[in-house]
């Protein structure tokens, strides 16, 4: 596999940034910002890992780095490979400080180690310890052993980030879903059903949800959009009393639903056991279909108090409803054109 | 992936003016029970079956040629879905059809020219082993 004609994505999750061939998704997540996993797969095989540990969320400054070294982390790790291979009895070898990068300046400010193992497969590993966010990283690019994907690693680990960059957004990537929202914003819930994505920010009170649904043009098929939407949302909607009206959202055509809610009857009986009535919340939403990639795009934002009804709207202009994918090398600045604007 | 999923050549099914496909499934269990329940309530002898758009779609692409893996990128690239969505929805409505017995899945010999043909990947056993179980040790 060579490094030219790839059509290169980006998978973002919990400000962990990568560049990776388009065809390969994400197969499993786990964890939160604190700590956690992602692995992503092509047809075949599973082709990256990515673990991470420590950091603090919405953190710009400078925050205390981890206390363990890369090359303890890594002794560690390797020592637990070579412990299950010895168990399994199959034939294992890891090469510490490899010289598969040729340029390493993009590391010069971290604390790192890259290094290799071959077992069923072969991994290409980087571990590295940022200090400015205080996170740890280890991401290993897997390939077959009659494989060639040297030149695709070269080109994918330095695409590599673990903490917002300057402009302090945090980028969310998977599955062509692509999303920017403030740092601060943490994912507290998020459901990936095949044709339908959603995940769910909170900050204090205030809720933050966006859905993308797939099948837009057969889901939309024989109703309007203004019908469909409080069909489709109808358990979110139960407690509140809703308007809808049709507005334009990046340049689509799409529908603004403001809800506030019901009744405070239902909040009278919260002291009662077994009873345990949603928080009384208000909505801002705005919803629109994107026929260049067939997608509707909901962003939803659920807030308490009349004081914080301003919608964001820069979350409507994080959320890119089609990109333009480009064969370019990935550590160039790939345009992703919005589009719609 | 490499399957080859087929459709049940006994099944009497037509497309309808809208472009559907409509599946008439007979009743076969004539057993004791059927009959004696049949006297009782009404129990069809035949029912319909109207598939959607895209379970048209996938019923067309079930000619016994085209492998799993091809109806995958064939519908992925005409729905503008992400290949993995494509994947996990397509196996769901496979598995369902295949269940149903509407769907058969044919499989090519494999060929086997050597004694000892190397492990492949998703075998696991060892550190990296492949699709499923990802490395499956973690650090720390």
């Amino acid at each position: 596999m060579s490094g030219d004609g790839i059509t290169w994505t980006d998978f973002g999750w919990h400000g962990i940034r990568l560049r990776v061939p388009d065809d390969w998704n994400l197969g499993k997540v786990e964890g939160d910002f604190k700590s956690g996993y992602a692995r992503l797969d092509d047809a075949q095989i599973v082709r990256v890992e990515v673990e991470w540990r420590g950091g603090r969320q919405g953190a710009g400054s400078r925050v205390r780095a981890s206390t363990v070294s890369a090359t303890k982390l890594v002794d560690r790790y390797v020592e637990g490979l070579q412990k299950k291979a010895d168990k399994n009895e199959t034939s294992f070898s890891a090469r510490r400080r490899a010289d598969f990068l040729d340029d390493r300046s993009w590391l010069e400010d971290y604390d790192y180690e890259i290094f290799t193992w071959e077992a069923d497969f072969r991994a290409y590993n980087l571990a590295r310890n940022c200090s400015t966010c205080g996170r740890t990283v280890l991401v290993r690019i897997l390939g077959r052993l009659d494989e060639e994907i040297e030149p695709l690693v070269r080109q994918i680990l330095p695409t590599l980030t673990d903490h917002p960059c300057d402009d302090d957004q945090t980028h969310w990537n998977l599955y062509g879903l692509s999303l920017s929202v403030p740092s601060g914003l943490a994912l507290t819930e998020h459901q990936l059903k095949s044709g339908h994505i959603s995940l769910t920010f909170q900050e204090g009170n205030r809720v933050f949800r966006v859905h993308r649904l797939s099948l837009g043009r057969m889901l939309l098929q024989d109703t309007a959009m203004r019908f469909w939407y409080p069909v489709f949302f109808k358990k979110q909607l139960k407690d509140l009393n809703f308007e809808i009206t049709e507005e334009n959202t990046r340049g689509h055509e799409g529908l603004r639903i403001l809800g506030k809610p019901r009744s405070r009857w239902l909040q009278l009986l919260k002291p009662l056991p077994f009873i345990s009535p949603r928080p009384r919340q208000f909505l801002d939403g705005r919803a629109w279909y994107c026929p260049d990639s067939d997608k509707i795009c909901v962003v939803e934002y659920l807030y308490r108090k009349k004081a914080e009804e301003d919608f964001p709207e820069y979350l409507c202009d994080g959320y890119l409803c089609h990109e333009e994918t480009a064969e370019t090398d990935p550590r160039g600045d790939v345009e992703l054109a919005a589009g719609s604007k | 992936m490499s399957s080859r999923p087929a459709r049940n050549s006994a099944l009497d099914w037509e497309k309808t003016d809208d472009g559907e496909v409509q599946i008439k499934v007979t009743r076969q269990d004539d057993s004791w029970k059927v009959r004696l329940l049949s006297k009782m309530f009404y129990i069809p002898r035949q029912r319909k079956i109207t598939l959607d758009e895209l379970g048209t779609e996938v019923w067309s692409l079930c000619d016994g040629k085209n492998t799993v893996g091809q109806m995958i990128e064939a519908l992925s690239e005409k729905y503008q879905l992400n290949r993995k969505e494509a994947e996990v929805s397509l196996l769901n409505y496979l598995k369902t059809l295949g269940q149903k017995r509407f769907v058969g899945f044919m499989l090519d010999k494999p060929e086997r020219t050597e004694v000892d043909k190397p492990r492949g990947p998703g075998d696991g056993g060892s550190p990296g082993h492949g699709r499923g179980g990802g490395s499956g040790k973690k650090w720390g």
